[in-house]
């Protein structure tokens, strides 16, 4: 064990065409679900092809964490940050707990703190595992090998394989239990200055936010567009009120009540395909 | 009790952005990104909604609702204009443009190169407006003073206070 994180298993997983390199703390047997073609886990992700992608367990709210958890796996499986493509968690908290509150969320400053350690784990158990392979392929000793950017390359001899070319056959060797991790002395990514990685999907449009998740039959609930047209069904304004709704309002505590005030345009309550029909209901009544 | 504000009234939007025509009734044509839909929407759905709910074009985004944000800026021919107030009927025959195609024109490409250049985006949920808005006043003005620039983007507001940087990247652009 290294670190002082509970990381108990190091696992592998092959989904589909996808080998997965996972490095949680959940049970081996749980681990064991994940491996059926449809499942999906763990943080390092290569295609045949040579996709790298990169799991990416805490939110981008802008505040960079895709740049700087890229950074921390691709530093250890020795990729650039521009070979790799960040894909978000899907919700798994076994996976992807936040180390520190042992839940699957985003915030206070701790993504860092808590992910230091396990990314740059699960980057070097991957890194050498497909060393590993390669020199299994090869049928030389692993520590002749060296891994640069996204590829192994044999020393002596200037062999190269690129870890798509390896990614399967890595993906059956025992996972390393204590996977060395680079000294700070040797990293080309972590503490220098990067371009930011999401980037070029937000300046095209093509990035992903909540509001923009589909999920096949989901319906949209509108609501009352209070801001614009009245202060809200049965909503007195704040000096009008009696008794307890009062109180709670002019002393400002909070309201157990959810905010009623207007999210997604013309509608009033209900639910629809899309974001303008719930709005049938205002005038048509409810 | 009345309203804090007037009621918004779609119809006098539409007129103030030279956007007012009779609504078409029925499945509606719109050319959006140099294609053209055909679409069954609502008679006042807003073009916001035709654009993420019917066509999928999500890189357009919903910020307020009531043409205060900008984040739903898209292009009606080469204008900027808020598309969660203009109701899709009132589109007609003119060209939509979206964040999606913006760098098909060559004003939207500089826009976008200079944002990646001066790392502007943080969230970035706004920016999709913000780069409309670029675009237009550097299509429009390819070398605006400051004065110009801040009046262009005036209507659209970034809770990440990227101004700034916004600022910057269009100055960049600018031909001066």
């Amino acid at each position: 064990m290294t670190g002082h994180l509970s990381i108990s298993r190091r696992q592998l997983i092959v989904g589909g065409l996808m080998v997965t390199f996972a490095c949680s703390a959940r049970s081996r047997a749980a681990t064991s679900e994940a491996t059926s073609p449809s499942a999906i886990g763990g943080f390092v992700r290569i295609s045949r092809e040579g996709g790298i992608s990169l799991v990416m367990p805490s939110v981008e709210m802008g505040q960079g964490i895709y740049t700087a958890e890229a950074a921390l796996l691709a530093e250890e499986l020795d990729v650039r940050l521009d070979q790799i493509v960040a894909i978000a968690a899907p919700p798994d908290a076994s996976l992807y707990a936040q180390p520190l509150f042992k839940a699957q969320m985003t915030g206070g400053s701790t993504s860092i703190r808590g992910f230091w350690t396990p990314l740059r784990q699960a980057g070097a158990a991957a890194r050498s595992m497909l060393v590993a392979a390669a020199a299994q392929a090869w049928g030389v000793h692993p520590d002749e090998c060296f891994a640069k950017e996204g590829t192994i390359v044999h020393s002596s001899t200037g062999r190269v394989l690129t870890y798509g070319e390896v990614a399967e056959s890595a993906a059956t060797l025992p996972i390393p239990e204590d996977p060395k991790l680079k000294s700070p002395g040797d990293f080309r990514i972590i503490g220098k200055s990067q371009r930011r990685i999401d980037t070029p999907t937000k300046v095209n449009g093509s990035a992903v936010y909540g509001i923009d998740v589909a999920v096949d039959g989901m319906k949209t609930i509108g609501r009352r567009n209070r801001c614009a047209e009245d202060p809200g069904r049965n909503r007195r304004p704040a000096h009008r009120r009696r008794g307890r709704s009062r109180r709670r309002t002019l002393l400002g505590r909070p309201r157990r009540r959810r905010s009623t005030e207007c999210r997604l345009g013309s509608g009033s309550e209900g639910k629809a395909d899309h974001c303008v029909d719930p709005g049938r209901g205002r005038e048509g009544g409810r | 009790m009345s309203p804090p504000f007037p009621p918004f009234d779609d119809r006098a939007i539409a007129q103030k952005v030279g956007l007012a025509e009779d609504p078409a009734r029925g499945a509606l044509s719109l050319k959006i990104n140099g294609r053209t839909y055909s679409v069954e929407a609502p008679d006042d759905m807003p073009l916001l909604w035709v654009l993420r709910d019917l066509l999928n074009l999500k890189g357009t985004k919903f910020g307020c609702g009531i043409a205060q944000c900008g984040a739903c800026t898209v292009h009606v021919d080469g204008r900027p204009v808020r598309s969660c107030m203009l109701p899709a009927a009132n589109v007609g025959s003119r060209e939509v443009t979206t964040i999606e195609a913006i760098a098909q024109k060559e004003s939207g490409r500089r826009i976008q190169a200079a944002w990646l250049e001066l790392e502007v985006v943080q969230c970035g949920y706004c920016q999709s407006g913000q780069i409309m808005s670029a675009a237009a006043l550097i299509a429009r003005n390819p070398s605006p003073d400051d004065a110009e620039i801040d009046a262009a983007m005036a209507g659209n507001i970034c809770r990440c206070a990227t101004y700034a940087r916004i600022r910057a990247a269009i100055k960049s652009v600018s031909r001066r």
